[in-house]
């Protein structure tokens, strides 16, 4: 069991669902913290033993935690 | 023989291997006071014909058409002898060191230009190597923006300037602790105050918007990353530089939420670009593949090349390019040695990375937008792949080259 930051991403053929997919999430023990119908995603957190219970949710294409990105150290040396 | 006497020898080879060569022509200095009558009879007491020659620009003309005949430079007071035999070379050089109008005379050497480009006061070589110094363009009125760490609002250059900005990282402002926004965005469009400051803006009269997705630890969500591109698109930005990303391992697809963004940035006009990546160790033969965003095949991807426009030692390659059509290098930039302005106190500084790269694109990007309003989301991708300068490696690591801004013909070395 692990709390993480949450992405949900729905199929091109659900994407008007989007928002009752996330509730549907939220049932389950998913906390919503965004939801964006117009490319299919929802971000919130999660406990990662939900996700292959999420997946079986009609229009869910993938559950998986929230990507991110990170900057080097600012200097001159260090590829940015 | 000991071992600190053979590392000499072998480091005295080493030299002698480095050597400039000499062309086995001569150059002849002349004394101030020679007129160039006397110059001349100088060079023809040693046995040679010359000529004046006023203009120094003719002399490569002059050299290919008169190749037996000395080139006496009235200008500069210096003469140069074609290509003779070394014996020779040794007795011309003591025949016309004894004249009373010679002040000096030596073999020639071959020069290389180890870097074509290089900053000079007036503009970093970057702004130069794209072209955007002698564009007519600018970027004016034309909508750019920059997603990253914010922008240092007190810089001097940025603090009487309209710039639109938002964070979306919760909790903080626009303003840029982390310095890598600033920078971004002073390449992209910045416009230095002080005339004494090298321009280093490609397109310094863009109106720029700053929209902050990476936090003051310079770390950033997807959602936030997300919801800065669908603001950039919602503003009506033609142009988005993203330098930003993470490493996918070979054979990784790119992130689909990225790329329904990127296509619908590119329906609604706007041209999303990303920085390719910096996990490459070209040196010890590893190169690593272009990261997301920037690998999904609606977002336009930008190497590093360095001041010979050869690849830069850490710039991801396209070795998932043709995964589900993304993992391209498009185009390349400047990425090594790049100035640009940072937050206050450093106010200015070089750095290195694709993340350089990629504003030099999107500036070009803002130029090529405001030379004709139907270069929009792919045309504008397209002119600028197509008018891109083909470099020397390969398309996996370069894309179809240096990106090149509107209204010249290629990049003049400086």
């Amino acid at each position: 069991m692990a709390w993480c930051a949450v992405a949900v991403i729905i199929d091109a053929q659900h994407l008007r669902e989007t928002a009752a997919i996330g509730a549907k999430l939220e049932r389950l023990g998913f906390k919503v913290e965004q939801v964006r119908p117009e490319i299919g995603a929802i971000f919130g957190a999660g406990d990662s033993d939900l996700f292959p219970k999420a997946a079986e949710i009609a229009g869910v294409q993938d559950v998986r935690q929230e990507g991110r990105v990170q900057l080097p150290p600012s200097d001159e040396e260090t590829p940015q | 023989m000991s071992n600190g006497d053979s590392e000499e020898m072998q480091t005295d080879v080493l030299l002698d291997r480095q050597r400039p060569k000499p062309t086995g022509g001569l150059v002849v200095i002349f004394r101030e006071a020679a007129e160039t009558a006397a110059q001349i009879a100088a060079l023809e007491a040693g046995g040679l014909r010359a000529s004046a020659l006023p203009i120094v620009a003719d002399l490569t003309d002059f050299m290919a058409a008169e190749r037996d005949v000395c080139a006496v430079l009235t200008e500069l007071g210096v003469a140069f002898v074609p290509e003779c035999a070394p014996a020779q070379a040794g007795e011309l050089i003591g025949l016309l060191s004894d004249q009373e109008a010679v002040a000096d005379t030596r073999p020639e050497f071959y020069l290389f230009a180890t870097a074509p480009f290089q900053d000079t006061p007036e503009r970093t070589w970057g702004v130069a190597a794209v072209g955007a110094v002698e564009s007519p363009f600018t970027g004016q009125g034309i909508r750019l923006a920059v997603l990253d760490s914010g922008l240092d609002l007190q810089h001097p250059d940025y603090r009487e300037r309209r710039v639109a900005s938002r964070s979306f990282v919760p909790e903080e402002d626009v303003d840029d602790l982390q310095g890598h926004g600033t920078h971004c965005a002073g390449t992209a469009a910045g416009r230095p105050l002080d005339s004494g400051t090298p321009r280093y803006g490609v397109a310094p009269q863009a109106e720029l918007y700053v929209g902050k997705v990476l936090n003051n630890r310079g770390a950033g969500r997807e959602r936030d990353i997300l919801a800065g591109m669908a603001w950039a698109v919602g503003e009506g930005c033609q142009v988005i530089s993203m330098s930003l990303g993470a490493p996918v391992r070979q054979g990784e697809t790119y992130n689909t939420l990225y790329e329904r963004e990127a296509q619908a940035a590119l329906s609604a006009g706007s041209l999303i670009v990303a920085a390719a990546g910096n996990e490459s160790a070209r040196s010890n033969g590893y190169i690593a593949p272009v990261g997301m965003p920037a690998n999904s095949p609606s977002i336009l991807a930008v190497a590093a090349v360095d001041q010979a426009l050869e690849v830069a030692e850490f710039s991801s390659g396209g070795i998932n390019a043709g995964i589900d059509g993304g993992g391209a290098v498009d185009l390349a930039a400047p990425g090594v040695g790049v100035f640009s302005a940072l937050p206050l106190p450093r106010e200015y500084g070089s750095l290195r990375g694709t993340s350089m790269a990629c504003p030099h694109v999107a500036g070009c990007a803002a130029l090529w937008a405001e030379s004709d309003p139907t270069l929009r989301g792919r045309a504008l991708w397209d002119s600028l792949t197509q008018s891109a300068l083909p470099l020397s490696a390969d398309e996996r690591d370069l894309g179809k080259g240096l990106v090149q801004a509107p209204g010249r013909g290629g990049p003049a070395a400086a």
